[in-house]
């Protein structure tokens, strides 16, 4: 067991994790932050995104010791006194999901990109966002989900 | 899908990226880990210790050399996109 310590959502964390502990399910089952879903976990499907020291990262292809002294933000995270995040907001506002399985991974894909690119087109959305899948095929009201974070300044 | 058990060191430079691996013949570098850690999940790869080179920062850079340029081991795939360099070449 190694010791880590990294800070979550803004909270600091001391733990012994096993070398072989993946981020993912360090913070679902450790810290029982279950809003990350594991999707396919293999890395392809972007379920299990959140942000480490601010850029996105697939949490089931990280192990937590790679994430050790840095700063996590999963879903959980992102809200602030009650008001949803402007993402979250325009996820709900456009209606950008249909299950809902994917979507804390597309919210926190989303965060990063905008970011990145606080106007991007709608090419530079969908190539932005490849690396999340939804298999409802949602796809179209999550980028206007986007488009209108986006305005929103988020 | 958990990998094997292994040791995992984290190297501070290059140096110490040489020296851990000198240390065991099993041991292999995790970099960006898209590759090698699918694989360990699947325990195609068990590798005995992993090399932590992913702060190594001195190894991340696109830079002009001459007539060449020079990109740094650890560059991401995402930087070469956006890089202002490559874009004028």
């Amino acid at each position: 067991m190694t010791k880590i310590a990294l800070i979550v959502n803004g909270s600091r964390h001391e733990a012994d994790v096993e070398p072989r502990q993946l981020l993912a399910y360090f913070l679902r089952n450790e810290l029982g932050l279950t809003g990350t879903n594991v999707g396919c976990d293999t890395s392809s499907c972007g379920a299990c995104t959140v942000l480490v020291d601010g850029e996105s990262i697939k949490s089931c292809t990280v192990f937590a010791l790679q994430a050790d002294g840095s700063e996590v933000t999963t879903v959980e995270g992102i809200a602030s006194s009650g008001e949803l995040h402007p993402v979250q907001q325009a996820f709900h506002e456009v209606h950008a999901l249909q299950c809902g399985y994917c979507t804390p991974g597309f919210v926190m894909a989303t965060i990063s990109l905008l970011q990145e690119n606080p106007n991007p087109s709608e090419e530079e959305i969908r190539l932005g966002l490849e690396g999340n899948l939804c298999r409802c095929t949602g796809y179209h009201n999550i980028v206007r989900a986007v488009q209108a974070a986006a305005r929103a300044g988020a | 899908m958990i990998p094997a058990a292994f040791e995992y060191e984290r190297a501070r430079s290059v140096d110490e990226a040489v020296e851990l691996l000198g240390r065991d013949e099993d041991a292999k570098l995790l970099a960006g880990g898209h590759s090698l850690i699918p694989a360990m999940r699947l325990r195609i790869s068990r590798p005995s210790l992993l090399v932590d080179i992913g702060r190594l920062d001195d190894l991340r850079y696109v830079r002009e050399d001459g007539d060449r340029i020079a990109i740094g081991a650890l560059t991401r795939h995402a930087a070469l996109v956006r890089d202002p360099v490559l874009a004028e070449r």
